[in-house]
């Protein structure tokens, strides 16, 4: 039952966000990047629900502009990385021997450095910000989903069932696409899910030093950013954006959270 | 026609370590397309490598083997999936030998799908064909391992081996865990199939009692090597050896 409710809270939370993300053109009241100095760091009020931030510009609409970075950005990106690391995963922990240890070292070289140094190795040789959230992201994610894909599919070779698909005469590939990689897959998506809200923070965080993103871009952690000089004139203005990222997180803990136990439960009863 | 010369397995002890562990000593045997043949032995007496290095899952250390005159081992690419075509092995423990996450029909069709190519129409009419010849119900095929007993996942491993068209087939401990009347039945089932489609068999088993039910020539094995072969055919006699002689004591045969 109560994993039940992780995982409607969790679904409803996210369905909230992708649908705020998408339709922010459409139900957001102002431009995110329209200035109105006469209403700078206003109450709120009918126009402006959430109020203004310091430059006046309507809190209501940055915020949902907001999800789009995090979101967007997150959750593409990740979908791309997954699926590198689990054909990649699963194949070098099938394959074994040289490749496969290839890739361990390989992840274990990526893992050595956090997200941010990356990140900000990384901005002084890109042009584009985005691009370069995207690729210290991906470094870093790669490394950690391998990884974990990799812990996963060993226990998996290790079963008898693999050898079986060998006898039966599937290729490498078969077996990877059609027995691997299925029994990887659920135990990999409660990952998964956890992994899209550290990215969330992680671009998030970004914004708040500085690093890639243009200053003012209507992105929570940027926001935050912002609103450190009004801290204590409008306290608001941190408050709001601090709210959308934690909920925005928690909404995909809380799936995360809710499948791993459900997954649990699942073994438990095959197991019986 | 199945034979082994001097085949011999040994496992390295340790990554450190320079002793090997004797899994096999080296073997000799030869094993008639067609026959019936039973490998007894107790626990750790290496049955179960031999049949894996018979089934081409276990490298060899030494020796070599050859199916029709043609030798297996030492060979390239593509040889293993040929030793797979003639040679195919029910392994012991059903459950974790089929994926939990597909369905039993896949499983079977495996097989059809890696070895013949076949379409997928013809597939399912030869899937449903191989589950009504191992008794699995044909509404069996869209289930998962997982909602299907022990005896019929053992089937459905058997029907699995058998759309291979395997000239021998080896079975290991393919009884283990089953309670007496289940295991009878398994038994009548296997011997009943190799009537039909006459392929050759090997019967892994630590028992001697139903060695001597579903094998007319028996292996006996003890400590790694190979310490007699011989024909039975209720004649207690052939056994000279005298760990063999004990091992039928112990069933109670005489």
């Amino acid at each position: 039952m109560k994993r039940k409710v992780q995982i409607t809270a969790g679904i409803m939370l996210i369905t909230f966000f992708v649908l705020v993300a998408v339709c922010a053109p459409i139900f957001a009241p102002h431009n995110p990047n329209t200035t109105n100095l006469a209403m700078k760091n206003a109450a709120p009020c009918m126009e402006y629900p959430f109020g203004c931030d310091q430059l006046g510009r309507c809190e209501l609409s940055r915020l949902m502009y907001g999800a789009r970075y995090s979101l967007g950005l997150s959750i593409p990106v990740l979908f791309a990385l997954a699926v590198t690391a689990l054909f990649f995963g699963c194949y070098s922990c099938y394959k074994g021997g040289i490749f496969s240890e290839i890739i361990r070292l390989l992840c274990d070289i990526l893992m050595a450095f956090p997200v941010l140094v990356i990140a900000m190795a990384l901005v002084t040789s890109f042009d584009s910000p985005t691009a370069c959230i995207i690729i210290a992201i991906s470094i870093s994610m790669l490394a950690w989903f391998l990884r974990m894909v990799r812990s996963y599919a060993k226990t998996e070779c290790g079963k008898e069932y693999i050898e079986a698909a060998q006898i039966s005469g599937a290729s490498g590939l078969r077996i990877v696409f059609r027995h691997l990689i299925p029994n990887v897959l659920p135990q990999f998506v409660v990952y998964f899910t956890t992994g899209i809200a550290s990215v969330i923070i992680s671009i998030s965080s970004f914004a708040f030093l500085g690093v890639g993103l243009v200053q003012g871009t209507a992105e929570w952690g940027a926001m935050l950013n912002d609103a450190r000089n009004s801290i204590y004139t409008n306290p608001s203005l941190i408050i709001y954006p601090g709210i959308c990222l934690v909920i925005c997180c928690a909404g995909f803990n809380l799936l995360g959270e809710g499948l791993r136990d459900a997954i649990g439960k699942e073994d438990e009863t095959n197991a019986s | 026609m199945i034979e082994i010369h001097r085949l011999s397995c040994s496992f390295s002890e340790g990554m450190f370590s320079r002793s090997q562990f004797m899994a096999v000593s080296p073997t000799s045997a030869s094993f008639k397309n067609g026959g019936r043949y039973a490998i007894v032995g107790e626990s750790g007496s290496g049955k179960t490598t031999l049949a894996r290095m018979i089934a081409g899952l276990q490298k060899p250390s030494g020796g070599n083997m050859m199916i029709d005159n043609e030798p297996v081992y030492g060979k390239k690419r593509g040889v293993r999936k040929c030793h797979f075509k003639k040679v195919q092995i029910i392994q012991q423990n059903s459950a974790s030998a089929l994926d939990p996450k597909m369905v039993i029909g896949k499983s079977i069709e495996e097989p059809l799908v890696c070895f013949f190519h076949m379409e997928k129409a013809e597939r399912k009419k030869r899937c449903k064909e191989l589950m009504a010849m191992c008794n699995l119900p044909v509404d069996y095929y869209a289930r998962l391992p997982s909602e299907l007993s022990g005896g019929e996942q053992k089937r459905v491993a058997i029907a699995r081996a058998l759309a291979v068209e395997p000239e021998c087939l080896i079975f290991d401990e393919a009884t283990n865990g089953f309670d007496l009347p289940l295991r009878k039945r398994i038994v009548e089932e296997i011997i009943d199939l190799q009537r039909k489609t006459g392929f050759t068999m090997i019967f892994i088993t630590h028992d001697m009692e139903l060695a001597v039910v579903v094998a007319d020539e028996i292996l006996v094995m003890k400590d790694s090597c190979l310490v007699e072969q011989a024909a039975f055919s209720g004649d207690t006699s052939v056994f000279t050896n005298e760990y063999s002689r004990m091992l039928l004591m112990a069933s109670g045969i005489k």
